[in-house]
């Protein structure tokens, strides 16, 4: 099953394959294929002619010499067609085969969908299969780990409450040594906005806390931030197939913020967030749109500056290119304002090619880089691409205004050896300007 | 607390900012107290201490750092307090008498007689309650709930786990304690912990297996489980709890005994049974996308595209007020019929006592008013804290700030529409 594919150790999934019967891969796979359940799962299905076109849309199938079993269609092929030709009967070497490729060969970043002649959300495909792993019990380890944080803390980084509100205070100190009364107002019902963050933000980042709190002080916002549970808006649960646990945190994310009577939640540089919390999570909860408008942090930075509310002292010089996060750029077509934001800030910037919402993937996000370092060399392998990309542009710096893709940069730069550093907005925003 | 009000001062300024703010180097978010003989401001004096100014008074107290300042319902000004690197709780400028290494999370009893937070000493978890902290400590606490006798119910984490340690999580590390006894069972996860009305009963959200969620009471956990469960209510005289559960896609709402309603919707959340408990409104999408209030399985037939906020119920039990969102505006529903008007923001609708109006503070162009169904008049403020009505029904208590003036009035219904 694992022909030329590296031997990886998971307990995750390796424990839990165990445990498993045919009878129970089975009841689930019927049950998540149903047609009552998942209208979408067939009507894609119906609609696919597996033409391939998507292939070369792929990294990891660019990147692994155009391997087939590596492009996107390949991965359907071995997965969901795989069931369907066997009626539903596989056994547990096919779900083990079918969760590397699920969680770990598939970013789930939709740039095959762009490809496809007929636009089928293929990383769906992908997504059922998580699904069906989930409901088997078959996980990453360190996935499941995360998972497991989210269901008990509502954050991804087992952050207690006090740690939170700790961070946010030591920072509120830091941002005030460099602006004078910068504040992290906690807990100030009415305010305009609620900004949320990710966990790795209090727990390894916090540095980054500061600079919004630097930001929002000398652009003169009213903007607070909650002290409990809810100011998490990162969500793993939704790629590891848990959409019971993915609704509880964005269930309380966007409570949080009616409870502090906000207009709208910024969030901070974060892609998938911006997914879980605008998009999986509210159509799980029966939202057709979020209860009140989310703002990424690329819109609101582009705001600050077109605006006027914060202004360049001097450009940033060191050439500098950018990565595109799938979920808002692909996903949410920001990639125009990114760049407004880039020029604003940077004087010497670079664009990668391809850009914008063609741009490939950093093959941290789909939850990918939360499978842990077993599974570090088949991602940073299956990206390439993107070295090669970043290296063309000639740029000592990257901006990832997305944490995954930030982390994911990190492993590709140090893997290829790529002398470039990387950066998020508000490291070079707080740099150049007017203070 | 109503009776507390002084119903003939037709106004009372309590305080002018601007008279003394010079005194300080800054002044905070300021809130004014639900009987409205009191405004409070967290400052910061010239001497880079922190203290609470009340009615232009500052506590003696002088502190190194304060934040959440909140009145308890019976008036009395709680903070959370730093002073040498340890934490404290305030109340009326008052240290708790234990410092601690971190305090956070306060709640006061509906009353106010009772005030709790939760605390950490030596890198763990415990509860203070009236000025006394539990004698067990946890490595960690989440939810807790404190009702009007003073007791505390919290879940906890009551087994170390290691890093990446996926099976012995899903053996169960959490559980509940309650007055600081702990449930015998663990469970994988555990919220929301509620105590019932008699003050002994106490019940939570838990997860029994990977896949599988109930409610237990006591510790006893139902026998049936679900897809996923929120967070319950408890029965006012009865001491039942319900709680919407999911089964096979759709949501219904559950006891003990299995679904207690018949009809299936798309999502249902935070359950509230109305002061006699002859009635249960649940907040409930009846298709997805669109949202309405449930009052015993019978969803109002006006919807909602954007949210619906918890369920208010009268003093009579008759009637139910909701604050609404549509198409990005906010309004009030009552009974089901949406109000005319719509504003920036509103907040939750207090019902007269004899049910014939409704009212509630609502924001429209970064100005503050009282809407009274669904009217607004010409007065506005630049803030304002919850409107209470008068005994007669007559008037209302407006607790507002006019630039840097606090006051309260008594304004009658008819004034405040013209």
């Amino acid at each position: 099953m694992l022909a030329n594919r590296r031997e990886v150790a998971d307990p995750g999934i390796d424990n839990a394959l165990k445990k498993l019967t045919p009878e129970k891969i089975e009841a689930v796979v019927r049950k998540v294929f149903n047609p009552k359940v998942s209208a979408r799962l067939k009507v894609y299905l119906d609609t696919c002619v597996h033409c391939g076109l998507c292939s070369n849309a792929c990294h990891t199938y660019n990147s692994r010499d155009k391997d087939p079993r590596y492009s996107p269609v390949g991965k359907v092929k071995q997965t969901i067609w795989e069931i369907i030709k066997k009626d539903y009967k596989v056994d547990a070497g096919f779900i083990k085969l079918a969760a590397r490729i699920a969680f770990v060969e598939c970013n789930a970043c939709r740039r095959c969908s762009m490809y496809c002649p007929f636009g089928i959300d293929i990383a769906f495909f992908m997504m059922t299969i998580r699904r069906i792993c989930h409901l088997l019990g078959v996980v990453p380890q360190y996935l499941q780990d995360t998972v497991n944080s989210h269901s008990t803390t509502m954050n991804q980084m087992w952050v207690q409450q006090d740690d939170w509100i700790d961070a946010l205070q030591w920072q509120e100190d830091d941002a005030n040594m460099e602006v004078a009364g910068a504040r992290i107002p906690l807990e100030v019902e009415g305010a305009d906005f609620m900004y949320s963050v990710i966990a790795p933000e209090p727990k390894i980042l916090a540095q980054l806390l500061a600079n919004m709190s630097i930001i929002a002080t000398k652009a003169g916002l009213n903007w607070t931030m909650p002290a409990t549970d809810g100011w998490d808006n990162s969500n793993m649960a939704m790629y590891s197939g848990d959409f019971e646990t993915m609704a509880r945190v964005e269930k309380l994310h966007w409570e949080t913020a009616l409870r502090l009577k906000v207009k709208k939640v910024v969030m901070g540089e974060c892609g998938h967030a911006f997914r879980g919390a605008v998009y999986d999570g509210p159509k799980w909860l029966s939202w057709r749109k979020t209860p009140i408008p989310m703002v990424h942090a690329i819109e609101f930075y582009y705001d600050l500056l077109k605006s006027g509310k914060i202004k360049v002292a001097k450009k940033f010089a060191e050439p500098v290119t950018v990565q595109d996060p799938c979920n808002v750029v692909r996903g949410r077509g920001l990639g125009k304002k990114l760049r407004y934001i880039m020029n604003a800030l940077c004087a010497d910037f670079r664009d990668v090619e391809p850009r914008m919402e063609h741009n490939y993937c950093c093959a941290a996000g789909g939850g990918v880089i939360n499978c842990g370092a077993p599974w570090k060399r088949d991602r940073v392998e299956g990206n390439k691409v993107k070295a090669e990309q970043i290296k063309q542009t000639g740029a000592d710096v990257i901006v990832t205004p997305c944490h995954n893709c930030h982390s994911g940069i990190e492993d590709i730069i140090g893997f290829y050896k790529l002398k470039v550093h990387v950066k998020f907005i508000s490291e070079i925003m707080v740099e150049v300007m007017e203070k | 607390m109503v009776d507390a009000i002084n119903w003939d001062e037709k106004e009372r300024m309590l305080l002018d900012l601007g008279e003394v703010k010079g005194c300080f180097k800054r002044c905070l978010e300021p809130l004014m107290n639900v009987m409205g003989d009191q405004a409070a401001v967290p400052v910061q004096t010239l001497a880079d201490k922190w203290t609470m100014l009340v009615n232009g008074k500052p506590w003696d107290l002088l502190c190194d750092r304060i934040w959440h300042p909140r009145f308890s319902p019976d008036g009395r000004l709680t903070a959370l307090v730093q002073l040498d690197d340890q934490w404290a709780l305030a109340v009326d400028g008052v240290l708790s008498e234990e410092r601690f290494d971190f305090i956070w999370n306060p709640k006061t009893s509906p009353d106010g007689a009772h005030i709790a937070a939760l605390v950490k000493k030596d890198n763990r978890h415990t509860v203070l309650v009236d000025g006394k902290t539990w004698q067990h400590n946890y490595i960690s606490i989440r939810d807790y709930a404190l009702d009007h006798q003073g007791n505390v119910a919290a879940t906890v984490q009551v087994e170390p786990l290691a890093e990446a340690d996926i099976d012995k999580f899903f053996q169960g590390t959490w559980s509940v304690v309650y007055n600081d006894v702990l449930w015998q069972n663990k469970y994988i996860n555990a919220y929301t912990p509620v105590i019932g009305p008699d003050g002994r009963t106490v019940s939570a959200e838990v997860r029994t297996d990977r896949l599988d969620y109930t409610i237990a009471i006591d510790d006893r956990a139902w026998s049936t489980k679900y897809e996923c469960v929120w967070e319950q209510a408890h029965h006012p005289k009865t001491n039942a709890v319900v709680a919407p559960a999911l089964h096979s896609g759709g949501w219904s709402m559950a006891s003990n005994d299995g679904f207690i309603w018949d009809k299936k919707y798309a999502q249902l959340w935070h359950p509230k049974f109305s002061p006699d408990g002859t009635r249960l409104a649940v907040i409930a999408s009846p298709t997805f996308g669109r949202w309405t209030i449930a009052v015993d399985d019978q969803p109002w037939k006006a919807t909602f595209g954007d949210v619906v906020l918890d369920p208010v119920f009268g003093a009579d039990s008759r009637h139910v007020a909701v604050v609404v969102k549509d198409n990005e505006r906010w309004s009030v529903a009552v009974d089901g019929t949406v109000w005319g008007d719509t504003f920036d923001m509103c907040w939750d609708p207090v019902i007269s006592p004899d049910g014939a109006t409704t009212l509630a503070k609502v924001e429209k162009g970064g100005r503050y008013a009282i809407a009274i169904n669904g009217r607004t008049g010409g007065q506005s403020f630049d803030g304002l804290w919850s409107p209470l009505f008068s005994p007669d029904k007559k008037s209302v208590l407006v607790k507002c700030r006019e630039g840097d003036r606090f006051y309260t009035r008594v304004v009658g219904i008819g004034e405040l529409l013209s």
